[in-house]
């Protein structure tokens, strides 16, 4: 709000990830971590929760305790260490000539870094979703439902950031369900973990200035930068594969098109709500302050008029099913030729010819210059 | 005897390929396209080689495949076998019984034509209803050739006019007048094939004659005057180099259209000819006499355009579509 509001967009970044980490190991890092700076390797040490030892739980449901106690824990030392700047500011870091300017503060007598304004949110941006829910999916999956491997089996392909498990691997990545299908058991788990962290979130204001910790879900350039300090994640992804970004998908993951992508992202902001109350109209919407979701697309599909309409239904579509915020991007050439590179990224990616389409990975080297081609040519 | 699971009179089963979600080709709106397996014609062109056999069948993708070997030891006949060249299906003994697709843990192997009922599928098809009713979109059958599993898809049919959703059915017109009662009860739109005029012509490219098409065409025509249903028509004519692009075809299809289908039909639709479908008949061990044909230039689908539209019919009925060549130059960047 102008004039009257101190909320942050990007105040503190979660990783929603680590909660899974800590939950295989029952409270430590899973693999030592070298400093990149000065070199040194720490002693790994318990610093998340003891949840226990996840290669004697008996069901999923324990494993799911363990990861729940963990993000309880990740959200609450997020909450702390966000304390002390926010007291720092508070108590040394007056901003006497914005205060004058933002109601509540003269009101209050209180400077604006003292929690005068009338609004004040502080958000907490979880990052890594798609990527936290595939790992779980991939847990059930895996260890109890089709029981491909054991508990103690998986951490150790973990650790060995899956060199020596690519059958183990392969099956986590292909074989497990995935967010973003449109599949409606694995988005009832994406709807799970994220209920879980917002609900945490709301439990807490900052001590110092009083103000409202609230959730949102954009993931700025974190997906790229701690995909190579978390270790490999039992989704499939080795260490150094991006993460998922904000809300979206993992990269590759929504095989059944557009529509289902979208339709799993509105199931898990929290759909309609069974009441018919909902936070704006009968929807809910776990992520207040914004989920970031992206989609690509190809720009024949708004080549003429009738096209043109066709894609506004579909936005009408989404916001009808839940979604809140799309951003747009079309394909272009150069993606194209980054897919014929890395086509472990982009098996979703559809091209459509004649009434017809086809997975851009799937067909011959040729062809797909040939589409480069058209592509670069639609984009003149 | 797999063919024998297509016939229960009950909760009938159909072998499907896929569903097309976001599907903006196949009708007006948004649509979901229901992917048929099994065709009467064998179209020297056909572009969806995988729907012309009722038979599922077995694909291996080489770029997927990680080498692991599982699927050579739980093949029941023994059909694979691993060389330098790479994994190797015997056609003859596969019988697709789908446990190598299982067992794959990269997905390299793929089933072509799983079974599916009625409900399940239906329950796929409603995911996508807010989109349908914000296009005016709905769901279409297409394939290979719906009417080859009419109980499946008079059911199909039946269940999602139910629903309230619009229907559509995209059919190569080779199949017996009594279906085609049955199936356009529940069908909103209808995409009829017309593609070589000639009767000999036809025979030679697709393996059938085209006289029952004709016909079927005429009597579909006949049920709208009479029944106003179905409520709409769309002839489709694929445009393949050398064959059903040349003038007298096109001239002889749009003079019929326009003598006999008057006021009937909303949409004359040149499909381009498309090449992208060669890796599919690799994949599926098979030759194509097309493989080497390229994409039409944007100056002979101006062509075909301009033939069609003078040919007798309105010519604002006639719309092309598909993708034509580019110059090299671009490839070389």
């Amino acid at each position: 709000m102008a004039g009257n509001d101190r909320s942050g967009t990007v105040d503190a970044n979660l990783n929603l990830l680590k909660a899974v980490e800590l939950a295989l190991t029952g409270g430590t890092d899973l693999i030592p971590f070298t400093d990149p700076m000065t070199g040194k390797t720490e002693k790994p040490q318990r610093w998340g929760e003891d949840s226990g030892d996840p290669t004697r739980f008996e069901s999923w449901e324990q494993f799911w305790e363990a990861y729940a106690a963990q993000t309880r824990h990740i959200v609450r030392r997020i909450v702390d260490l966000y304390e002390q700047s926010e007291a720092l500011r508070a108590r040394f870091h007056p901003t006497p000539y914005l205060s004058c300017l933002v109601k509540g503060c003269a009101e209050k007598g209180l400077d604006i870094t003292q929690g005068g304004a009338e609004l004040g949110y502080v958000t907490i941006e979880a990052v890594t979703f798609a990527t936290t829910v595939d790992s779980l999916l991939a847990i059930k999956y895996l260890v109890y439902d089709q029981k491909i491997c054991t508990m103690a089996e998986l951490i150790q392909a973990l650790k060995d950031n899956w060199v020596g498990h690519e059958v183990l691997q392969a099956r986590a990545l292909h074989k497990a369900p995935k967010y973003g299908r449109d599949d409606d058991e694995a988005d009832e788990m994406g709807r799970r973990v994220m209920e879980l962290w917002t609900e945490e979130t709301w439990k807490y204001r900052t001590r110092s200035t009083n103000r409202q910790f609230r959730p949102g879900m954009l993931s700025w350039n974190y997906w790229v930068s701690d995909s190579f300090i978390l270790p490999a994640s039992p989704d499939g992804r080795p260490q150094g594969k991006f993460l998922s970004n904000a809300l979206c998908p993992s990269n590759g993951a929504d095989t059944n098109g557009p529509t289902a992508n979208v339709n799993s992202v509105g199931k898990v902001l929290g759909g309609k709500s069974p009441d018919g109350k909902g936070d704006w109209e009968e929807y809910l919407n776990l992520l207040p302050n914004g989920g970031s979701h992206t989609m690509t697309f190809n720009p024949s599909l708004l080549r003429d008029p009738e096209h043109r309409q066709k894609f506004k239904a579909f936005l009408r579509g989404y916001i009808e099913n839940g979604g809140t915020a799309l951003q747009i991007n079309l394909i272009d050439a150069d993606m194209l030729r980054d897919a014929q590179k890395h086509p472990e990224n982009y098996r979703h990616l559809l091209v459509r010819v004649t009434g017809y389409n086809a997975y851009f990975t799937s067909i011959g080297r040729e062809l797909q210059n040939e589409i480069i081609a058209r592509e670069s040519h639609q984009l003149r | 005897m797999i063919l024998n699971d297509l016939n229960p009179l009950q909760n009938p089963k159909g072998r499907i390929l896929h569903l097309q979600r976001l599907s903006t080709e196949d009708g007006p709106g948004i649509r979901t396209t229901v992917f048929f397996k099994g065709c009467p014609l064998h179209c020297a062109w056909c572009h969806n080689p995988e729907s012309i056999s009722p038979l599922p069948q077995t694909q291996w993708y080489a770029v997927r495949c990680i080498g692991c070997e599982t699927c050579l030891s739980v093949c029941p006949n023994g059909c694979l076998t691993k060389d330098e060249a790479g994994l190797h299906i015997d056609r003859q003994r596969c019988e697709g019984c789908g446990k190598c697709a299982e067992a794959c843990p990269a997905g390299a192997l793929e089933l072509l034509g799983r079974l599916v009922s009625v409900e399940e599928l239906v329950a796929e098809l409603l995911k996508d209803r807010a989109y349908y009713q914000s296009s005016g979109g709905g769901v279409t059958l297409s394939g290979g050739e719906p009417t080859l599993q009419a109980d499946f898809a008079e059911a199909l049919l039946r269940r999602l006019k139910e629903e309230g959703i619009s229907t559509a059915l995209d059919t190569c017109g080779l199949t017996n007048p009594a279906t085609l009662v049955r199936l356009l009860a529940y069908t909103d739109l209808v995409l009829y094939d017309l593609k070589l005029w000639e009767e000999e012509e036809h025979i030679r490219f697709t393996g059938v004659s085209n006289r029952r098409i004709q016909e079927n065409l005429l009597f579909i025509a006949e049920r709208m005057r009479r029944k106003g249903t179905p409520r709409a028509l769309w002839v489709r004519t694929p445009l393949i180099p050398g064959t059903t692009d040349r003038a007298e075809n096109l001239t002889a299809i749009g003079r019929f259209l326009a003598q006999e289908l008057d006021g009937l039909i909303q949409r004359w639709e040149l499909c381009a000819f498309n090449n992208l479908c060669r890796d599919q008949y690799t994949r599926l061990g098979l030759d194509w006499a097309y493989a080497q044909t390229p994409l039409m230039t944007k100056e002979e689908l101006e062509r075909c355009e301009e033939i069609a539209r003078a040919s007798g019919i309105s010519p604002e009925l006639v719309v092309a579509s598909g993708a034509t060549r580019v110059s090299e130059v671009l490839l070389e960047r």
